[in-house]
């Protein structure tokens, strides 16, 4: 065991040091034949899958893991030995194949004891129960999110007399007094004027009721931004750009913990309430994200590899817009397409799992108290028409449009928080955004009610009974024909609603611009619906009225007969608001999944297809990048996109440090060096990671060790181990040499040191190095010449390379 | 709280074909009941009262005769046919869902009838079972009479629609209060304790301390507690460790966003 050991130790070190990256790739191949043969022969007792995983393993990286696991016979793990700094990004490479080294001990163990065997199943099963766990949180929050927005979007108004905590519809749920004309009149719900002055008419009720509304935008919006000042100023944003620069490997300590979750559900509901422009599903993602962070800590699978930690937040996103829009397929494909970075089949069955628990709980919360988990499901099924796609695909421009004119407009503004004086008063900046929007909104009946009615509104279809001035048609026909509603002309409520409306596009197209990425949670997802929808409607109403006034015409003709019902406007706004979400977040499969799901129109894939389709095409036209990845870059955060392509023929060596002018590169050896003097290079640098060679003279590979663990392990050593001064010599060897006498005992840390660090030669493709770090998502490459040592990449260099190929500021990245 | 309760369709077909199902759940096999005449395979036995006059009953009676269906149909329970078993459950359960006193004002059939002839438009709401959420059961006193009740019927829509009022009284209780502590806590953390703090400890700390930019936001001093508690750590107490700690870590968040505009800008 222990020679098949020091065999696969020495296979990867003269891999890592003598061949470069393809060589080595294409001898996995053809060594794995003999070294699996020789396998067998001489471990009987593991099973063949296992075996496999273990072969992998010795060219990932995983010399740590089999050197941690003798070493555990002498001594117990260091604590803090392999974690990592704030702000910097893991090794996936290292952490799963910790985490294989960790399941193939377990298996072992399993068979020697019942109770291991039970540890194991335990463990097994961990992952799932973890799921159910997150989706059961995340549904109750949403759940909670959801109740507490609706009334405290309904407390601006007025408050229910009955019992304070309903909301205007269940204030006047089973009041008998709701009448025909004024439906949402009960006695039980009092305005403010109504409780103030006693009266709800006259210019007088008016002003007070408006100065109410001002007053409690302006009071849940402090409330929001002193709570997340206060307490939790990871909690604002959207989170989405975050979590996915997390999930691909940063680490931002505290992002996902539990007083970001606290304060973030808190706020969510506080800023929804306020009538800014903003959404709860992008928060919520980020809601859904801290409670799988917080509840990852209950099992030590998932406590101690980041790697696998990042797989229960890719299931958690998905369970979080599974809650956000009531769409649980959607929300698997949107952390799929546009959140997760490492989504292997395991995960989507996790979060597929997580998203129905998750939309179960929600639904059996209902919280919308119509039994469904959405509140926009429509109801009509009427079929459209070919011609109709000419406009759904104007509606798809206009989508990339406002998505392009968005993210240019929304950044340069958050650029100019970021870098001028107007980042020092968020305070203020989030009372003068909330009071222009309570001052604009109040007066418009579109712009007031929260913007989710309003798109639920826009979407619904218009029947005979619907009392909304969106359905103030002519009834010119002969009504006793119950079912399909033909087309109608127009009445004077549908005009003035089309005026109303504009106006409310306008407004939201503005506001929204600056109420995204102020310091209170906000998502975008239902402004740019909002957006869309508006438009959609007014389209869907305009193309309703020209057919309806000109059926002559050969384009409406052949199936807009007289007494027809041909055009649907709330399908427009439908495709409208996919067709903006689109344009801003370039999703497209998830998107429409979303949106069917949402509104429960299966029949009305294609139009959303077409929409999305065309939006994305605008928008990518326009700007490369959707508004998450622009605002990744606006913070500088090192994510690696997987979706590009890197086309420059440029060389490791024209990217790897150190530079031809700069001085050497740091390295250290594996035998001869003393405690002292690798305190001073760790003092005197501020490298994250040291490579170790056999001597100065022949740059011979032998290792990569993190400077986190060797500070962490010569602390360590000095506290604990006897004798261990500043001239005691370190061994990264497998066996330190026969001391002479009276010399300060050695200090052996082959344990931290990672021995088969990934290299390629100098002349490797950057085009190759690119893919590497994006697929096995390392952390650092080594750079070998003949064989010997000659720079590092780091993952920052090869986004600073990119940025720099881009014709980009590579000094924005900011991060390890 | 019952899974089945989606709002039921308006049953415009009903009238007319005399026939309807009783509820979505029970599917072909479920049977349903007949508005012309009393068929043999209706769901409860009061439940067609005669062609003309549909039940008019308030809600206690009916809601009594339910449950005693409910308790039969539980009894029943172990008789041989499926079929029969089928049928009664959805009476019990529906049943139990109305008499339920916290249910009780918990479900609604609302049907809104728009104007008809002479009769203005108007809104019904009536606490009913699911089953009997239509216009006929619901719409009382009916405005029109004779050949007009099935004309103005069918432009009735009626909605079934539950909700669960305990839950919303809780909820909003749960976020108010946690809403309200955390205020509580955070003009002790941005008000009280600075001030607490200077009188304890003096004016020396309050001329080193000045220096510091970071002095005017709340947690400040944080960094000297954590120093001296450090120094002591015998006779602190965990939690105010662990207290200390989170301020210096929310001072570091708090620093990054708001000051140097690293993350999250």
């Amino acid at each position: 065991m222990a020679m098949w050991q020091g065999a696969m130790d020495n296979r990867g070190f003269q891999q890592g040091s003598f061949s470069s990256f393809q060589n080595s790739s294409s001898d996995e191949d053809l060594m794995d034949i003999p070294a699996t043969a020789m396998d067998f022969s001489m471990r009987d007792d593991v099973p063949p899958l296992d075996r496999e995983v273990g072969e992998d393993k010795s060219y990932n990286g995983g010399g740590i893991g089999y050197s941690n696991r003798i070493m555990d016979f002498l001594e117990e793990p260091i604590p803090g030995v392999g974690t990592y700094d704030d702000f910097n990004t893991i090794d996936w490479v290292r952490e799963k194949s910790r985490d294989r080294d960790r399941h193939r001990e377990i298996t072992n163990k399993s068979k020697e004891s019942t109770w291991a065997l039970i540890h194991s199943v335990s463990d097994a099963f961990s992952g799932w129960l973890l799921m159910l766990l997150i989706g059961l949180l995340s549904g109750s929050l949403a759940g909670l999110i959801d109740i507490s927005a609706h009334w405290m979007t309904d407390l601006k108004e007025g408050i229910c007399t009955g019992g304070f905590w309903f909301n205007h519809e269940h204030c006047c749920w089973n009041s008998d007094h709701v009448t025909f004309e004024e439906r949402d009149k009960c006695p039980e719900w009092n305005s403010w004027s109504q409780l103030i002055i006693s009266t709800d008419e006259g210019a007088f009720a008016y002003i007070v009721n408006y100065f109410m509304y001002v007053l409690w935008a302006l009071l849940f919006a402090f409330l929001a931004v002193s709570l997340v000042k206060v307490f939790a100023p990871y909690a604002c944003g959207s989170g989405i750009p975050e979590i996915k620069t997390i999930l691909s490997g940063f680490i931002i300590r505290g992002y996902l913990g539990k007083w970001t979750l606290v304060i973030k559900t808190i706020t969510l509901v506080l800023a929804v309430s306020s009538g800014l422009s903003l959404g709860k599903e992008g928060p919520l993602v980020h809601v859904a994200c801290c409670c799988g962070n917080i509840l990852c800590h209950c099992f030590n699978k998932y406590r101690k590899n980041e790697a696998k930690r990042r797989e229960v937040l890719s299931a958690a996103a998905a369970a979080g817009v599974s809650v956000a829009f009531g769409a649980p397929i959607g929300g698997v494909l949107f952390s799929l397409e546009e959140v997760s970075y490492y989504f292997p089949l395991k995960t989507l069955w996790r979060s597929f799992f997580a998203a129905l628990v998750a939309a179960f709980t929600l639904r059996s919360i209902n919280p919308f108290g119509n039994s469904r988990l959405v509140l926009f499901y429509v109801e009509f099924h009427t079929p459209w028409h070919l011609f109709e796609l000419v406009p759904f695909i104007l509606l798809g421009i206009f989508g990339g449009l406002w998505g392009a004119l968005f993210i240019r407009t929304n950044i340069a503004w958050c650029r100019k928080r970021k870098t001028t004086q107007l980042g020092k008063y968020p305070v203020i900046e989030v009372l003068v955004v909330t009071a222009i929007t309570a001052i604009l909104a109040f007066p418009n009946e579109y712009t007031r009610m929260s913007t989710s009615e309003l798109i639920s509104e826009l979407f619904n279809d218009c029947g005979l009974l619907d009392s909304s001035k969106l359905c103030d048609y002519e009834n010119r026909f002969n009504t006793s024909k119950g079912g399909e509603l033909p087309d109608r002309p127009a009445g004077v409520g549908v005009y003035s609603a089309m005026w109303q409306l504009a106006l409310t596009l306008i407004l939201k197209i503005v506001i929204t611009i600056f109420t995204f990425g102020m310091k209170i949670p906000s998502g975008l997802f239902i402004p740019s619906m909002a957006v869309g929808a508006i438009a959609g409607r007014l389209l869907g109403v305009g193309m309703e009225q020209l057919a309806y006034y000109h059926q002559e015409w050969t384009i409406f003709n052949s199936w807009c007969s007289q007494g027809a019902d041909c055009i649907t406007p709330g399908l427009y706004a439908m495709v409208g608001a996919a067709a903006c979400l689109g344009g801003v977040t370039r999703m497209t499969v998830s998107l429409v999944v979303i949106m069917f799901e949402l509104t429960g129109g299966l029949e009305y894939i294609v139009p959303l297809m077409a929409a999305a389709m065309t939006s994305k095409w605008v928008a990518d036209a326009l700007g490369r990048e959707g508004i998450y990845d622009a605002h990744i870059r606006l913070n500088g955060y090192p994510f690696l996109e997987a979706k590009e392509e890197f086309a420059h023929k440029t060389l490791a060596m024209d990217v790897m440090k150190p530079r031809r002018n700069d001085p050497l590169l740091t390295v250290l050896t594996q035998d001869s060096m003393t405690v002292e003097d690798v305190e001073t290079i760790i003092s005197e640098t501020t490298y994250s990671g040291f490579p170790v060679v056999v001597s100065r003279e022949s740059q011979r590979l032998v290792g990569f060790v993190l400077r986190r663990d060797l500070i962490i392990s010569i602390e360590n050593a000095r506290k604990k181990q006897d004798g261990v001064v500043s001239t005691s010599i370190i061994y990264f060897t497998e066996h330190s040499p026969p001391l002479p006498p009276y010399t300060p005992p050695t200090l052996k840390l082959r344990n931290i040191l990672d021995l088969s660090p990934f290299t390629v030669t100098d002349l490797t493709p950057m085009e190759i190095v690119v893919d590497i770090f994006r697929k096995l998502g390392l952390r650092q490459c080594l750079v070998t010449h003949n064989g010997r040592l000659l720079g590092i990449i780091t993952k920052k260099d090869v986004l600073k390379h990119i940025a720099q190929m881009a014709n980009q500021d590579p000094d924005s990245i900011l991060f390890n | 709280q019952p899974w089945g309760g989606q709002s039921a369709a308006v049953n415009k077909h009903c009238l007319t074909r005399a026939w309807r199902p009783n509820s979505p759940s029970l599917g072909v096999l479920g049977g349903g009941y007949c508005w012309g005449s009393c068929v043999a395979n209706s769901t409860s036995p009061g439940a067609c009262p005669g062609p003309a006059q549909p039940r008019r009953c308030d809600p206690l009676p009916s809601c009594r005769l339910d449950q005693r269906e409910a308790h039969r149909g539980l009894h029943r329970e172990a008789t041989p046919t499926r079929a029969a078993h089928r049928l009664r459950k959805p009476t019990g359960s529906g049943g139990q869902e109305a008499c339920g006193r916290q249910n009780f004002e918990d479900v609604r059939c609302k049907c809104i009838c728009p104007p008809y002839k002479e009769n203005s438009g108007h809104i019904y709401n009536k606490n009913i079972s699911q089953k009997d959420c239509d216009c006929l059961h619901v719409v009382e006193p009916m405005p029109v009479r004779g050949p007009d009740v099935e004309a103005y019927c069918l432009r009735c829509e009626c909605k079934y629609e539950e909700r669960s009022s305990v839950t919303i009284k809780v909820t909003i209780i749960i976020y108010l209060s946690i809403l309200g502590l955390l205020l509580l806590y955070m003009v002790y953390l941005t008000l009280v304790e600075p001030i607490l703090k200077r009188r304890l400890f003096g004016h020396s700390q309050l001329i080193q301390s000045d220096d510091d930019i970071g002095d005017h936001q709340p947690f400040a001093n944080a960094h000297d507690v954590l120093a001296r508690s450090r120094s002591r750590a015998n006779v602190l107490n965990k939690v105010e460790y662990a207290q200390q700690r989170w301020k210096l870590q929310v001072q570091e968040q708090r620093k990054s966003v708001f000051d140097r505009h690293v993350v999250l800008s």
